[in-house]
C-alpha cells in the first residue's frame, strides 16, 4: 500500500486507531516506548500494526555521539521492528546517550568531517543491524556553532550518499531552526536533496515562554500556516511523499489529528495527479 | 572516540548539568533550551511514573523534588516508563517528607504498578496442577506482573488507592498496617488485599524456597494465617506459573539483593 499521511500514534488514541477505515492512513511511534516484557500497550501497538502500516521513529540512538550505538538500544529496535514489521524506520541527526548516560533531548554537534564520518558509520551499523534503510531527520537549532565545517543540507547529502540512508524531512523544524539561527527557510527547502526523502513531519512550534525570542520545536500545538506553506511548495517540487502529523504534548482529540491529516492528504493527492502529466 | 567530537559531548554534557564554564554556548538563551528540556523530560517521566505521589503532594511540590532527583540521578535508559525506580528510597531520605510517614509505600506502589502493567505476559499455574502432587519439594514462583507490598505502620494502600483513583480518602481512615497484592487481568492492573502472612509467604516464593519454608516464615509473621485458605485465594486469582516454567529472577518490592533495601 501506498503510504500518504499519517499521525503520530499515542495510547490514549488506541481505540480510535483500531476503528479507523482511512484508506492509506499510518501511524508513527518512538519504538523506546514499547520496550517492555509485554502488556496492554505493546498489545496495543501490535494489534494496530496488523491493520495499518506502522513507522518507528527512534529517539534514541545517539547517532551524532562519538561511539557507536548502544548494542542493547540496537538489539531492542531489531527485535521490536521484527514484530511490528514497520513500512519505515528513522532517528535523528543527534545525539542523546553519552559515556552511560541517556539526556533525553536530540542534542546538537558542530558537523566536522569527523563527525560525518562518525555518523556514517553508525547510520551503517544501525542498518546492517535492521538489514534495511532508514531516514534521518534534520534537528531543530537554537545554537549556532562557529564549529562547523560543513552546511547542514551538505552534510545531509553527503550523509545519505556514503551511508545509503534516506532522509526525514521535519519542516517544521526547519521555520524553528530558520527562526533561531536567522536564515530563510524557503531558500534552505528549495536546496534540499529531496529524492533522498523517506518521510516528511509536520508539528507545531511556540515562542519561548522566557522571552527570548526563540522559537520551541514543541509538538504541542496545531500546524502553523506557514509550516503549510512551506510544505506545498515542497511537494510541488518533490512529489507526494509519506507525511507525519506529529503532535508529542497537549495531545488533542483523534478528530484533531485527522483534520490535519486530511489536509496533508488532499495536498499528497493533488500533487499525485499532477505527477502523470509531469512525465508525459 | 576521535576526540574533537567526543570533547564536545565531554563539555555539552557537563555544561546541561549545570557547569556553566564547560561550554562557551552557556550563555547563549538557545543553551537553556536543551537544559531545560532535558530537565523537564525527566520530570514529566517520574510525573507519569508516580501519579499517585503527584496528587498526594500537589504538583508544586512534587517537580521541585523530582527536579532534584533527576540532578542527583539523571536517566540512563531511554525507557523513560522505567525512570526512578529508586524514587521512594529517594523521597523518604528528604528531611521534609518525615512528616509523611505513608509517601515510601505510596511510591513504592506506583512502582509496582508500572512492573505489573509492563511484565511479560506468561502461561498461570491451573489449581489442578497440583492435585496428587507431593508438596514437600513444591517451588510456587510468582508470575512476573505480581506485586505485593505490605504497610507495616501506615494506610498506605488505602492512601495510594485513593489517589490512584482520584477518589476520596475513607473517612474516618483506620490508622493500621495494610497489605495489597496486585496482578495484570485482562490487560489492566488490579489489586485486592493481602494480609502481612500472605505478602511474607510471596515473598519467600519470589526468593524460591519450597513451599514448606515459605509456609513457615508466612505463619511466623502471622500466626493465625490459615494457610490453605491463603494458598486457595492465590491459585484462584492465577498468580503462579507453571510448575515446568522457568522463572528469570522476580522484580518484587522486597528484594533483598537490591542495596536500597
Amino acid at each position: 500500500m501506498e503510504l500518504t499521511a499519517g499521525i503520530g500514534l499515542k495510547p490514549q488514541h488506541f481505540d480510535d486507531a483500531l476503528q479507523s477505515r482511512h484508506e492509506g492512513l499510518w501511524f508513527e511511534v518512538h519504538p523506546e516506548n514499547y520496550y517492555m516484557d509485554g502488556g496492554p500497550r505493546l498489545d496495543g501497538l501490535l494489534e494496530i500494526a496488523a491493520r495499518h502500516p506502522i513507522s518507528l521513529h527512534g529517539v534514541s540512538l545517539s547517532l551524532a555521539a562519538d561511539a557507536p550505538p548502544d548494542p542493547r538500544q540496537l538489539q531492542r529496535l531489531v527485535d521490536l521492528a521484527a514484530r511490528v514489521r514497520p513500512a519505515l524506520l528513522s532517528e535523528h541527526l543527534a545525539w542523546s546517550a553519552w559515556r552511560g548516560h541517556y539526556q533525553p533531548d536530540l542534542l546538537p554537534f558542530p558537523r566536522t568531517d569527523d563527525a560525518l564520518q562518525r555518523i556514517v558509520d553508525n547510520v551503517c551499523r544501525v542498518q546492517d543491524a535492521l538489514g534495511r534503510r532508514i531516514a534521518i531527520e534534520n534537528p531543530s537549532h537554537y545554537l549556532p556553532f562557529e564549529e562547523h565545517r560543513w552546511d547542514e543540507i551538505d552534510f545531509l547529502a553527503a550523509l545519505a550518499e556514503r551511508s545509503g540512508c534516506g532522509l526525514l524531512l521535519d519542516i517544521n523544524n526547519v521555520q524553528v531552526s530558520a527562526h533561531n539561527l536567522g536564515f530563510d527557510a524557503r531558500q534552505w527547502l528549495a536546496r534540499f536533496p529531496v529524492e533522498a526523502v523517506m518521510e516528511i513531519h509536520l508539528a507545531g512550534n511556540e515562542a519561548d515562554q522566557g522571552g527570548t525570542g526563540l522559537l520551541i520545536d514543541s509538538h504541542g500545538a496545531p500546524i502553523d500556516e506557514t509550516v503549510w506553506s512551506l510544505y506545498e511548495t515542497l511537494i510541488a517540487r518533490a512529489g507526494p511523499r509519506p507525511t507525519l502529523i506529529e503532535r508529542d504534548d497537549d495531545i488533542p482529540p483523534f478528530a484533531e489529528l485527522l483534520r490535519e491529516r486530511e489536509r496533508a492528504q488532499r495536498i499528497l493527492e493533488d500533487a499525485q495527479q499532477r505527477l502523470p502529466r509531469r512525465a508525459a | 572516540m576521535s576526540g574533537s567530537l567526543a570533547a564536545f559531548q565531554d563539555a555539552f554534557s557537563a555544561a546541561l548539568m549545570g557547569d556553566d564554564d564547560a561550554l562557551s554556548a552557556t550563555a547563549m538563551p538557545g543553551f537553556a533550551v536543551y537544559r531545560n528540556g532535558v530537565m523537564r523530560a525527566g520530570i514529566d517521566a517520574l510525573a507519569d511514573n508516580y501519579p499517585s505521589v503527584e496528587r498526594l503532594v500537589g504538583t508544586e511540590w512534587f517537580r521541585a523534588a523530582a527536579a532534584a532527583y533527576v540532578a542527583a540521578q539523571p536517566p540512563r535508559d531511554p525507557c523513560l516508563w522505567a525512570y526512578g525506580d529508586d524514587f521512594a528510597d529517594w523521597l523518604r531520605a528528604l528531611p521534609s517528607t518525615a512528616a509523611l510517614p505513608y509517601l515510601y509505600d505510596v511510591a513504592r506502589l506506583d512502582l509496582a504498578w508500572m512492573r505489573a502493567f509492563t511484565a511479560a505476559d506468561t502461561p498461570v499455574l491451573a489449581r489442578a496442577a497440583l492435585q496428587g502432587l507431593p508438596l514437600g519439594h513444591l517451588h510456587l514462583a510468582p508470575r512476573p506482573d505480581l506485586q505485593w507490598l505490605w504497610a507495616p505502620t501506615t494506610p498506605a494502600v488505602s492512601i495510594w488507592e485513593a489517589n490512584r483513583l482520584v477518589q476520596p480518602l475513607p473517612d474516618p481512615l483506620p490508622w493500621q498496617a495494610e497489605g495489597v497484592l496486585l496482578q495484570r487481568v485482562d490487560g489492566a492492573v488490579r489489586w485486592q488485599r493481602l494480609s502481612q502472612g500472605g505478602c511474607r509467604f510471596l515473598d519467600a516464593c519470589a526468593q524460591r524456597l519450597a513451599l514448606p519454608e515459605a509456609a513457615l516464615q508466612a505463619q511466623s509473621a502471622e500466626p493465625s494465617l490459615d494457610l490453605s485458605q491463603l494458598l486457595a485465594t492465590l491459585l484462584m486469582a492465577g498468580c503462579f506459573l507453571p510448575l515446568d516454567v522457568s522463572a528469570p529472577p522476580h522484580p518484587f518490592l522486597n528484594n533483598p539483593s537490591k542495596a536500597s533495601l
